[in-house]
């Protein structure tokens, strides 16, 4: 059984101007010990999709559909319900570490408390784990360092200390929003090693979000890509980098500058992401789409299972079975 | 400005809907704070027509009929005059009105030029600036107006004066709190480079920006010229009869509770007037700041 | 070549607030730091947050107060010593493009207003009729159309705001264009874009670009020599090529092993260890080497002195002992 199952789900906000429609019905699964990759761009829907399934949206959001965490739904559940597994067997990182740490108490109390509401430790218990989660993301002389403020630390070192956090009650499903976005290269290494670490360590599923194809290549197992609110394209991670199937992943691909080779120009997808207060008919990339027709504008858009986890939402028909390429190669050039 | 219009006639291309224009359609979207403007709106023509049209005057003394409770002929009854509350209500109002309003422009004006220059010159013109303001903080306002008006005797002139004088203060501190962020912002840094001159930068880049914030403070800056105005009528200060206030009126009122309607009536329109305006504020607040 | 900057020595130092009884506290943002600019080069200079890229960039444009050294401009004006008369003169010719699209733009302006008001400030006498004229020209030249041109800027994406903050940095036909981050906020296929439009502009109306980014591989794709800063610093500069394929510096090394491809094959493969620590504080730099603390190569002479750039083979220019 997968760990996390969504389904259908539906986010929309309403506006004075409208109603945004953020995430449109949109299915995956988490398995067991995986790491899956979401990338899109601003708008595509996805934070909006892993703060619904935290339950963090804003207060002018309606979700539909279903989210089941270790078969629990968690749709529609109250937020009482919600504490028991937020925090517990579910956490969350995101790019800004003081958005979750308080600036007003010292990680020693705040790490202590945590482990004493949901594991009931004794805090002498709760402090030498605490000391032992810090020394495992890396903090050095973690033992003095508990005691000093969220601000004494410096960017990197604040990151650290919120994926401490987060791991102190052994979650099974991490999900990190961003989570080296504000970081610089040298120290977004560190931390990308420390989520790989982690995740041989402790077997834990882990939902990372960026948008940041480099990112992906290093940390995932499996990507969706999503866009403007739908999930375009799913697949492990060789599927999505060297045969990519839908127009929006192979147009992405190639508009990345890269270290390894050199173009004179860079490969663009013309226009602009759509409006989410008007979506247009049929598929929402028709616009900025090379291989767009007429079936594109009007109507659904099918969804083509190739079968082992590998799927995209697209018209244009490619003939893969059992998630493998039969003949017809997609004429891109990975770069 | 005349270069859009000029646009507008060689391209054909319409100035899009600014700033106000949005705001506005944000705002009438809250329908607490439309009907409270409304409410204020139609206060504020009553306090000008109720008077001009009654049959009653707000100083005629009519001993023979003082003290009445309210009836269909003077429907918030008389005073111990014999005065029609009705009309001494409304125009009471409309002093009140025309001292909150008068006292805000003058607000405004001062302290919108003098927050917006302290903070965009910084450094020591800034300190001097706000150390004056400070200095002018620590000066009792009680004090100040009571002195004031026992010096030059009393007048309605005077008593707005005083309002006036001390109300400026928050004002600037407000705006210069503003300018200062705006300052560090990289349409600001984009105007110095592209070699735009100092007071250019205030009045095209600064000011503009800032009066989302001044409409929003103006807003709360007139109820509290309401109440001030009031606690100086209450004192005794400011208005004189036969001219009267809700400030003067409710001071009467509250010596006279066996007649409970010389307070009732004053006390409930400017206490619907206050909470109108609270409800405006909020929804210029969110109108005019989005998110 | 013939050199459209010169900088000698620059130094940016900011003086931190004292406390009561504290001692003066000095940043060291930009330190000694010497390089030429050739006319119609792109130059591009990377390093981490805090590494002083961006206060050289901002000093360049006069938003910083340079607090010694010289910045030779067109072998004749002083940019270090010039007055704000001189300054007002020298703004024709360089050209700053800022990092938050949106927020370099004043919401309260229409796109035409924004354009045309550096043409406002330098030319009043200019005639409306010649100022719209000049106004489409950039407009078109940067990929916005006509219909755009009455609007506000929140009716905008970033990139497109991006376009207009280009357009507005191109009407005086300057010299010089400083990019600071120009295109890290974007997003990626609209980056694209972007990078795409400066590189055209670049060689159409031949240009001399500074190009500030964290960002390796924007770099490389856009830049003819490329300079790496580190704790206001110059660590390396040396030509694209070099850089990329064979540089000196221990830095350089460690900043391009930390990008992450996008290319898994690559990611498995890369078996280098994530450079350790953290940047040293500014107000502290190490005695010696600034790199020392970090550097996998340090020795105790790196620790105690500090390398002067010095000239390699292949015409590079490298601060290290162990190059």
């Amino acid at each position: 059984m997968p760990i996390l199952e969504v389904k259908n789900l539906n986010v929309s906000f309403k506006t004075i101007d409208g109603v945004v429609q953020a995430v449109n019905n949109v299915s995956f699964n988490v398995e067991h010990g995986e790491v899956l990759g979401i990338v899109g761009e601003s708008g595509s829907g996805k934070s909006q999709s892993v703060l619904a399934i935290m339950g963090l949206l804003a207060s002018n959001a309606t979700v539909t559909g279903s989210i089941k965490f270790l078969g629990q739904e968690l749709v529609g559940v109250n937020t009482k319900a919600l504490n028991k597994v937020r925090g517990n067997k579910l956490s969350i990182i995101f790019q800004d570490p003081m958005t979750s740490l308080n600036p007003y108490l010292t990680i020693k109390s705040q790490m202590t408390e945590v482990l004493m509401l949901h594991k009931g430790m004794s805090k002498h218990d709760a402090v030498i784990e605490s000391i032992r989660m810090l020394d495992f993301v890396g903090i050095p002389e973690a033992k003095e360092r508990i005691g000093l403020y969220p601000h004494e630390f410096s960017g990197g070192m604040r990151q650290r200390v919120m994926i401490a956090m987060a791991l102190l009650c052994r979650p099974e499903l991490l999900i990190a929003d961003e989570p080296t976005t504000a970081l610089d290269v040298t120290v977004q290494a560190q931390i990308l090693k420390i989520l790989r670490d982690l995740q041989t360590e402790f077997k834990m599923s882990i939902i990372l979000i960026t948008h940041d194809m480099g990112v992906v290549a290093n940390a995932c197992d499996r990507v969706n890509v999503m866009y403007a609110g739908q999930l375009m394209e799913s697949g492990s991670l060789d599927n999505i980098f060297y045969e990519p199937q839908h127009p929006y992943t192979q147009a992405l691909l190639a508009s990345i500058p890269s270290l390894e080779h050199e173009v004179e120009r860079l490969a663009t997808i013309p226009g602009e992401p759509p409006n989410l207060l008007a979506l247009p008919d049929g598929c929402v990339f028709q616009g900025r789409c090379h291989k767009v027709h007429q079936e594109c504008k009007g109507g659904d858009v099918v969804v083509q299972d190739f079968g082992a986890g590998r799927f995209m939402k697209c018209n244009l028909m490619q003939n893969l079975t059992n998630g493998i390429n039969q003949g017809i190669t997609s004429n891109v050039v990975v770069n | 400005m005349v270069f859009s219009k000029r646009i507008k006639e060689t391209l054909g291309v319409p100035k899009a809907k600014g700033f106000w224009q949005n705001a506005f359609r944000r705002f009438s979207h809250n329908k607490l704070a439309m009907v409270s403007l409304i409410i204020i709106l139609l206060l504020a023509l009553l306090c000008v027509i109720v008077p001009m049209l009654s049959q009653y005057s707000y100083s005629q003394p009519d001993f023979t009929g003082s003290l009445q409770t309210p009836n269909l002929k003077h429907l918030f009854g008389t005073d111990g005059l014999g005065r029609d509350l009705y009309v001494r209500s409304f125009i009471g109002g409309r002093i009140t009105f025309e001292i909150a309003f008068a006292a805000t422009v003058v607000v405004l004006l001062i302290g919108v030029l003098y927050g917006s220059i302290a903070g965009f010159m910084g450094g020591k013109i800034d300190s001097l600036m706000m150390r004056f303001v400070d200095v002018l903080y620590g000066v009792p306002f009680l004090f100040f107006s009571i002195l004031l008006l026992t010096l030059f005797g009393q007048s309605l002139m005077l008593s707005f004066v005083a309002i006036a004088a001390i109300s400026w203060l928050d004002m600037s501190r407000v705006v210069r709190g503003q300018t200062l962020s705006l300052k560090q912002k990289e349409f600001v840094e984009a105007a110095v480079i592209a070699g735009v001159g100092k007071w250019k930068i205030i009045i095209r880049h600064i000011i503009p920006n800032l009066m989302g914030v001044v409409v929003v403070y103006a807003a709360l800056v007139v109820p509290n010229m309401i109440v001030l105005s009031a606690v100086l009528s209450f004192f005794g200060l400011g208005v004189m009869e036969p001219m009267t206030s809700w400030g003067l009126l409710i001071s009467d009122g509250s010596q006279n509770m066996d007649s409970w309607w010389l307070l009732l009536f004053p006390a409930m329109l400017m206490t619907i007037t206050l909470l109108a305006f609270a409800f405006v504020v909020n929804g210029l607040r969110d109108a005019l700041d989005p998110r | 070549m013939e050199k459209l900057l010169e900088i000698k020595d620059l130094k940016v130092y900011f003086e931190l607030k004292r406390s009561l009884l504290g001692k003066k506290r000095i940043v060291y943002a930009v330190d000694n730091v010497s390089f030429d600019v050739y006319k119609g080069e792109t130059l591009g200079i990377v390093g981490e947050s805090g590494c002083g890229k961006s206060t050289l960039a901002r000093s360049l444009v006069g938003l910083n107060d340079i607090t010694d050294g010289n910045v030779v401009f067109l072998g004749k004006d002083n940019l270090a010593k010039a007055d704000s008369k001189r300054w007002h003169a020298l703004r024709q010719e360089i050209q700053f493009i800022f990092q938050d699209p949106v927020a370099s733009l004043n919401p309260r302006m229409t796109v035409a207003e924004i354009i045309a008001e550096p043409l406002n400030v330098y030319y009043p006498k200019m005639k409306d009729e010649e100022v719209l004229a000049k106004v489409l020209d950039m407009m078109h030249l940067v990929g916005l159309s006509d219909n755009q041109i009455n609007r506000y800027p929140q009716e905008f994406s970033g990139g497109q705001c991006q376009r207009i903050g280009i357009a507005r940095a191109l009407v005086l036909n300057p010299k010089l264009i400083i990019c600071d981050e120009s295109v890290s906020a974007l997003d990626v296929s609209i980056k694209a874009q972007i990078i795409n439009l400066l590189k055209d502009l670049q060689k159409k109306l031949s240009l001399t670009v500074i190009f500030i980014s964290h960002d390796l591989s924007v770099v490389k794709h856009i830049c003819d020599r490329v300079l790496v800063m580190y704790l206001g610093n110059i660590m390396e500069l040396a030509t694209k090529e070099v850089i990329y394929k064979n540089h000196h510096h221990p830095y350089t090394q460690a900043l391009l092993a930390a990008v992450p491809s996008a290319n898994p094959k690559v990611e498995k493969h890369k078996h280098v260890k994530p450079l350790e620590g953290e940047l040293p504080s500014p107000l502290h730099p190490p005695q010696g080497c600034v790199f020392s603390t970090r550097c996998p190569l340090a020795d105790d002479g790196c620790k105690s002195a500090r390398p002067e750039l010095r000239y390699m083979d292949d015409g590079a220019l490298v601060a290290c002992f162990k190059a």
